[in-house]
């Protein structure tokens, strides 16, 4: 097998790694969106500009997963009109945050590393959030 | 390195019990509410249909990322690299470095065990979370603009996370 044969059986393999779970997550996306209204997303973000983001910090946080489920929920979460604050942050700590992956983080790499890097990484998400935003705003 | 490959099939055979269940979840709806599962459906296929160009797009940048990068490279880079040059190599390891963190973490315990500063392994994990194959997706949903802009500033915050981290590290060394 040649390199270029090599190079396209690992990427089909990567590419159906997050497959299942991306048509998982469109098709629960798409029964939400049938079955709930935007309002029903004020539960959990209301608007607040202080609050917003840190519920998004948080939600991303717990959250785990491919990247691009993150990016399709945030888009969602765009499109009912929660603030563009609050999703970046979801994603941000979402692809930066591991909750999930911590206990093997902590078990090779330190406890007090994991938790360290975790933290910095969940207030940088906040941070980076109204940053990007208001950059965007000012361009 | 077996250990974590059982546990990388594990995960797989998880996205697709996953998978599974949401199906059968339809197929409950279907019999019990028809009209939901149709709208249900319909708006799936819309969004696939917005999202089939970029994910081909990500299909091709896995492709091209796959051709021309090596882990065991990109790790000898790391520990080689040094000053200004140590960050910047960092910085674009992480960027570029695929396949999933499991395999990942022993490969840096590994390399940190050699020489590979803490401050340094924090720039490359956080470079990680940004997935360039997977930019078709993020410009689809935000723009490009937003793409950009969000992009440099998690290469230059992996840089101020890497020495918030690297001195509570350091300050544990001390104690």
């Amino acid at each position: 097998m040649n390199r270029t044969e090599k190079a396209l059986i690992k990427a089909i393999n990567g590419f159906m790694q997050f497959l299942p779970v991306l048509v998982a997550v469109l098709l629960l996306i798409s029964l939400a969106n049938s079955l709930l209204g935007p309002e029903d997303f004020r539960h959990f973000f209301t608007g607040n500009t202080f609050t917003d983001p840190l519920v998004g910090a948080i939600l991303g946080s717990i959250a785990a997963g491919n990247p691009i489920t993150s990016y399709i929920i945030g888009g969602e979460l765009k499109s009912v009109g929660v603030s563009l604050i609050a999703v970046t942050a979801f994603i941000l700590s979402w692809v930066t945050v591991g909750v999930a992956q911590s206990p093997m983080e902590a078990a090779t790499l330190g406890r007090r590393f994991t938790i360290a890097r975790n933290l910095t990484s969940f207030l940088s998400a906040i941070i980076i959030a109204v940053m990007t935003v208001t950059t965007i705003r000012l361009l | 390195m077996k250990k974590i490959k059982k546990k990388e099939q594990g995960k797989l055979k998880v996205q697709w019990i996953f998978l599974l269940m949401v199906i059968l979840l339809y197929a409950v709806i279907g019999s019990a509410k028809p009209l939901i599962f149709t709208a249900s459906l319909e708006i799936f296929f819309k969004i696939a249909s917005q999202l089939l160009p970029s994910l081909l797009l990500v299909l091709l940048f896995l492709f091209t990322a796959n051709l021309f990068m090596d882990s065991k490279m990109v790790a000898k880079r790391l520990v080689e690299a040094d000053g200004v040059g140590a960050w910047i190599t960092a910085i674009l390891a992480g960027l570029l470095s695929t396949g999933p963190i499991f395999l990942w973490y022993p490969l840096l315990a590994e390399l940190r065990d050699k020489g590979l500063k803490n401050p340094l392994l924090v720039v490359f994990l956080y470079n990680r979370a940004v997935k360039i194959p997977l930019i078709p997706v993020l410009v689809h949903y935000f723009g490009l603009t937003y793409t950009l802009v969000l992009t440099g500033y998690m290469m230059a915050f992996s840089v101020i996370n890497g020495v918030v981290v690297g001195s509570v590290m350091s300050r544990g060394e001390v104690e």
